[in-house]
């Protein structure tokens, strides 16, 4: 009789301590696979950052150095010497935030009449823009370099913001007109009674409403427009319009010894992801929000 | 009678004109973006297509052949061609199953309650944030033989192992691989998120109280609710990766070779380079119908998870 109650009692022992255990190992499993992830997420970053202000023969030694201890901006002085680095970053900062600009205004009208005005084709057109975003920016290249040729577009900004638009609107409108639908319609129903134009109720009823929605629009495109490299590989031939991702793959090369500097090229990656990178740790919520509000309405 | 039907007829002649500057409105307001994708998008795709039928150039001088489907035929005895199709296939398949798994491993990470979640959050939004050619930039360093960080980790953990990453076909293949996933999972990540978020938790609620394992609960409850997301997301990254063009461009420039030599960059380089504009046009608007045929397939099979429900 004892023995088989202690042959039954057993296994529940057995199991509720393997549960003890498993509840105090969860979270440290937790922590350590968050460490892990940190790590192998910030690593690659963290070599840049170093490589950026650690002059090149502090850097490379055997075993390699990984502490800063060798804190220079030596890099970024020879750099600057070498690439025009504030018209760069004027470059990339004018066209992409510009780009941006005109995107959100576009798709805030088309978003506004997709959501709410109801018309011939409209589904039709809604669903089209958004197919079209999948044609292959290689499919469009060759006759579009030509046309921009002909109208002289070539190794303008003018041009540049208009390619940059165009690659930015199927998202964004498909993003806008999600939200728009979310305003309640009563709002702007009560304003047509009171007599209110289409503009007036677009402009002082739907757009505060929306403000939220605008901002993070806007933060997204700027960040992707920030960071596109085919268009002015293909669309810029000289400092007028060279962009800083562009300016990256051109200019680390040392005219002395003809070799690429990692230490350049570092310190102008860095130029480069500190914007977005700051706008990204500001605006973390925002922009994470609007990524999955953008993932849902699918 | 007469004098009521006026009355009404001019109401509805009004109600009607205004229907009318309603649609009028409407297509004014749409106008601006459309006009945009038609001119800039449609026309230079359609326009694609008709130069893949022709010899077009700008080395030539005389009026544009018509060659049928020669390019086309071309394309696949090329064997530049053939190798970058055979490394766009594996880079697809293999960037994309790694990056949705990875992502799911994040996507639970982040959904989990801890201290400091918005550090991580925001580490997790960095890699998106980041221009891909810097990371590719970067990553022809970071697997530099001797100096790269990467290259140094590794010999670390494989005692002493300093393989030639860019030099070697596959190892530049899996280097690219390795460099796509670490940059883009984080986005794929967030849209999973967003799935997992959505899914009720008195369902893992019941799961536990029903006794089933961690395993189990993540199989027989969250992916089959999570699988519309799901396969939405592996067509937007399938087709994505089939493009791209920045990772190699400032990775591998195609090389060794042209073992590491997208479909994206066989065009840019057959076109810009070569000069070839019809022989490009051919290539690029194969990339298309691979992204098509992607999509179809991805969308049926949405179709069938959603109608599951």
């Amino acid at each position: 009789m004892g023995l088989r109650l202690e042959a039954a009692a057993a296994p529940h022992s057995v199991r509720s301590q393997r549960g003890a255990w498993r509840q105090r190992l969860g979270p440290i499993a937790l922590y350590v696979l968050l460490a892990i992830f940190v790590v192998i997420t910030f690593a690659p970053i963290y070599w840049i950052i170093l490589s950026a202000v650690t002059p090149i023969d502090k850097l490379f030694q055997v075993p390699l150095n990984y502490f800063p201890s060798h804190f220079s901006l030596v890099n970024f002085q020879s750099v600057a010497g070498l690439v025009p680095l504030g018209t760069e970053f004027l470059n990339s900062a004018v066209i992409s935030s510009a780009s941006a600009v005109i995107t959100v205004l576009v798709c805030l009208l088309a978003a506004y009449a997709f959501a709410r005005l109801k018309f011939p084709g409209s589904n039709i057109l809604f669903l089209g823009i958004l197919l079209s975003g999948f044609l292959p920016a290689v499919s469009t290249i060759i006759p579009l370099f030509q046309m921009f040729q002909g109208a002289g577009l070539i190794d303008t900004k003018v041009g540049l913001i208009v390619l940059y638009v165009n690659l930015l609107l199927p998202t964004s409108v498909w993003f806008l007109a999600g939200f728009v639908r979310q305003v309640p319609y009563e709002m702007e129903e009560a304003a047509q009674v009171d007599g209110a134009g289409f503009w007036t109720i677009l402009f002082t009823i739907v757009t505060p409403v929306l403000r939220p929605a605008l901002a993070t629009l806007f933060l997204i495109d700027l960040i992707t427009a920030w960071d596109e490299f085919f268009t002015p590989l293909i669309f810029s031939r000289s400092d007028a319009t060279t962009t800083l991702t562009l300016g990256i793959t051109q200019a680390a090369t040392d005219p002395v010894h003809q070799q690429v500097i990692w230490g350049f090229e570092a310190a102008m990656g860095l130029i480069a992801i500190a914007p977005v990178f700051i706008l990204a740790l500001v605006f973390q919520k925002q922009i994470v929000e609007g990524l999955m509000a953008g993932a849902l309405k699918g | 009678m007469a004098t009521t039907s006026i009355p009404r007829a001019a109401v509805a002649r009004r109600s009607r004109n205004r229907q009318l500057n309603r649609i009028m409105l409407a297509y004014a307001l749409v106008a601006p973006v459309v006009i945009w994708r038609v001119a800039i998008a449609v026309y230079p795709f359609l326009h694609t297509i008709v130069q893949s039928f022709t010899n077009e150039s700008p080395m030539t001088f005389g009026p544009i052949k018509w060659v049928g489907l020669r390019n086309y035929g071309n394309m696949f005895q090329d064997p530049t061609v053939t190798e970058s199709l055979a490394f766009t296939v594996i880079f697809t398949v293999a960037s994309t199953i790694l990056q949705i798994i990875y992502a799911l491993g994040i996507a639970s990470l982040l959904n989990s309650s801890f201290k400091a979640r918005s550090i991580v959050r925001a580490v997790n939004l960095l890699p998106w944030a980041m221009p891909t050619i810097v990371v590719a930039t970067a990553g022809q360093w970071l697997f530099n033989q001797q100096f790269g960080m990467f290259d140094d980790v590794w010999s670390r953990v494989f005692a002493g192992a300093r393989p030639i990453w860019l030099a070697n076909n596959d190892l530049a293949r899996l280097a690219v691989i390795l460099l796509d996933v670490w940059k883009n999972a984080p986005w794929a990540a967030i849209i999973l998120l967003a799935g997992l978020q959505n899914i009720p938790s008195e369902l893992y609620e019941a799961a536990r109280v029903d006794g089933a394992s961690a395993w189990r609960t993540f199989r027989s409850v969250i992916l089959p609710l999570l699988m519309p997301t799901l396969l939405t997301l592996v067509i937007f990254v399938a087709t994505y990766r089939i493009l791209s063009f920045d990772i190699v461009y400032g990775l591998t420039q195609g090389g060794p070779g042209s073992s590491t030599s997208l479909l994206s960059y066989q065009v840019y380089k057959v076109a810009f380079s070569g000069l070839y504009y019809g022989y490009a046009a051919a290539i690029a608007c194969f990339a298309f119908l691979i992204v098509l045929v992607i999509s179809l397939v991805g969308y049926a099979f949405l179709r069938r998870s959603q109608n599951a429900f």
